[in-house]
């Protein structure tokens, strides 16, 4: 189990991290801190080109408001990706946006899998993890 | 008794006199119609000496295309002459010596010469009498087309309050026909009941004294119609008088339609001002709040720093350093957006020197501009109606920006021009820097929006939105045109003016 979060705030991704470990569900935990870096480190392009190991997420914790690339926009560029890069991959935005119009789009995008609201709570991780990775639990 | 050869000689003396000095034109033909005598007037009518007339045949007179038919007519009459107009109210047209055809109009007599007949004619020219009907009738043309085509219903009483004129228009607008209202009384018709009495009054009032309240001018006041609802018309009464009798014209306009849309627009803008001012009292009332158990938190932590200066393991002082930079993000946050809700709140508007504010603005940042090595060009900039303290920022953030926003290992070069347009000016700050992608030219106006993390460029992301608040508080509006990796060119406008000055003579001033 891979999780990458896309983040553009330090302190939360610091946070996020350590429940992940604490929770003990992932043997990797991967942060990136905009939606550039993000498809930079799915294709394996710009500073993730170096032949480092980089393990494709099985999970994404997305961020809606980061400067520059939005997750939104993200997300248009992440469905042009090609099938191998992003098969199997759960993508869930994690954001403090209380905009119900981010949510209504959230719900209809057939990319994302879930919306959920910050902090990310240890109950959300094992909520998201028995719904889409049954086999793992 | 006198001798009767001396009077006929008299009355032969009298009738030549006569002959000679009548206005009128005379020539007398015989049978065959060839021109016996010619008066002084008819000479001068058309042109010919007697002379020149004796024995010519009478067609010479008349133009050529009517000649033949004037031969018919003419033997014609002397089978049954008798006195009587020419031509049967038909026109009819004679030509001088010099080929002119002009109308006429002409009696015929008759007289017995012993055994030869002889024909009269008394020939007026009616040229003149023709021109003036016709400048007549096109007059009349011109004012029934303006009557029809009018937009305004037109409607005219005379001094007794009668109606005499109700165009087209009075028609549609009032759902009376001409025929109908013709006569009647104005005041029985679309003067609402409640102005009744003021109008007869008010008529009376000026017919006797002069006095007047409502002539000349534009006025609102309501009408009726035929069926009898009450609507809101707009109307200029002009007094006028032909011929020795007064009447009084009215132009009346329906505004049911604009003073709804008018009332519509009121009612939007009370809304809008009203939601506008509580969106401020939000803003400004949730930031000052906002600030007070953020100074707790700042204060604590503080206090935790100081009891774990010496003795905290690394992962408590990266905790602490979280929240501090937390906090203090959150402090500025907060401070930026209580700035917003204030700005241009109490803003008197004055006459700002753009020259002036520039260079204070440039003082300002002597450190920024001499660390980047930032070189900076001013054009002359006119002087506008503005917010000091808001202008000021505009410059301030704009300039900074292009300073900020630089090519690493490149000095910023800064151009800051002002250009005239109809009712407005166009500044332009542009810059050699990063550029922005024409997907975010919106974005970077909207508050709190960044195109750069923290760590690649600081800042809260309010500089543009107070920029954007700023133009538009002057009636202007700012947008950006930029190349990525080439520069960014930064447009906003002001509304002009009259009192704006722009002393294009002035030199422009440069620093560096």
């Amino acid at each position: 189990m891979c999780i990458l979060f896309i983040d553009d705030d330090e302190p939360t991704n610091f946070l996020n991290k350590l429940l992940v470990e604490e929770l003990n569900c992932a043997h990797r935990v991967e942060v990136v801190t905009s939606g550039n870096e993000a498809l930079e480190y799915l294709t394996g392009t710009g500073s993730f080109s170096n032949g480092r190991e980089h393990p494709r997420p099985d999970l994404i914790f997305l961020d809606i408001n980061m400067p520059g690339m939005d997750g939104w926009e993200f997300l248009q560029h992440y469905e042009k990706l090609p099938p191998n890069q992003k098969a199997n991959i759960v993508m869930v935005m994690l954001t403090t946006s209380l905009n119900p119009d981010d949510e209504k789009a959230a719900r209809e995008n057939a990319e994302i899998a879930g919306f959920e609201n910050k902090p990310l709570e240890p109950q959300v991780i094992e909520k998201i993890l028995s719904r889409f990775f049954p086999e793992y639990c | 008794m006198k001798d009767p050869n001396e009077i006929l000689l008299e009355n032969e003396k009298a009738f030549k006199s006569l002959f000679e000095h009548a206005t009128i034109s005379i020539l007398v033909t015989d049978e065959n119609g060839d021109i016996i005598l010619v008066n002084p007037n008819a000479e001068k009518l058309f042109g010919y000496t007697k002379e020149e007339l004796a024995g010519r045949s009478i067609e010479l007179l008349i133009p050529e295309p009517l000649r033949d038919i004037h031969r018919q007519y003419r033997q014609q009459y002397f089978k049954a002459p008798k006195a009587r107009p020419m031509g049967l109210g038909k026109d009819l047209f004679a030509r001088d010596k010099n080929g002119r055809t002009f109308p006429v109009e002409i009696s015929l007599g008759y007289y017995k010469l012993a055994d030869k007949k002889m024909a009269v004619a008394f020939i007026t020219d009616v040229s003149e009498r023709k021109k003036a009907e016709a400048v007549l009738r096109s007059s009349e043309e011109t004012t029934r087309l303006i009557m029809n085509s009018a937009l305004d219903a037109i409607v005219c009483i005379d001094t007794e309050g009668c109606i005499t004129v109700w165009n087209p228009q009075a028609e549609k607008t009032f759902g009376w026909k001409e025929s109908e209202v013709k006569g009647r009384r104005l005041s029985e018709t679309i003067i609402p009941l409640q102005y009744r009495a003021l109008h007869e009054a008010g008529l009376k009032r000026y017919l006797s004294t002069g006095q007047h309240n409502v002539l000349n001018k534009l006025i609102e006041i309501t009408a009726l119609n035929r069926q009898g609802r009450e609507f809101p018309v707009e109307l200029t009464i002009i007094p006028m008088r032909q011929q020795d009798k007064d009447f009084f014209c009215a132009f009346i306009r329906d505004i049911t339609e604009r003073q709804e849309a008018e009332l519509r627009q009121k009612e939007f803008a009370e809304d809008l001002k009203r939601k506008n001012i509580e969106l401020e009292q939000f803003a400004y009332v949730a930031s000052h709040d906002l600030q007070e158990p953020l100074r707790t938190v700042s204060g604590f932590v503080e206090l935790l720093k100081r009891h774990y200066k010496d003795h905290a393991d690394e992962n408590v002082s990266k905790y602490i350093n979280y929240i501090t930079d937390a906090s203090d993000r959150m402090r500025r946050l907060v401070q930026d957006l209580l700035d917003y809700s204030r700005l241009g709140r109490e803003r008197i508007l004055e006459p700002i020197d753009c020259n002036l504010v520039v260079q204070e603005v440039l003082s300002d940042l002597t450190i920024a501009i001499q660390e980047s090595h930032a070189v900076i060009h001013v054009d002359t900039l006119p002087v506008v109606s503005g917010y000091a303290t808001e202008m000021k920022q505009l410059f301030q953030n704009l300039i900074s920006n292009s300073i900020k926003f630089r090519k690493p290992g490149e000095p910023a070069v800064i151009k800051i021009a002002a250009t005239p347009k109809d009712d407005h000016w166009q500044f332009m700050v542009s810059d050699n820097g990063i550029g922005i992608e024409e997907k975010y030219y919106d974005r970077i106006f909207v508050i709190f929006q960044r195109l750069h993390t923290k760590n690649e460029y600081e800042g809260t992301g309010i500089g543009l939105a107070h920029c954007k608040k700023i133009t538009e508080l002057h009636n202007g509006r700012i947008w950006v045109e930029s190349v990525p990796g080439e520069g960014s060119t930064f447009h906003f406008t002001i509304r002009k003016r009259s009192t704006d000055r722009w002393d294009k003579a002035g030199l422009g001033s440069k620093s560096d």
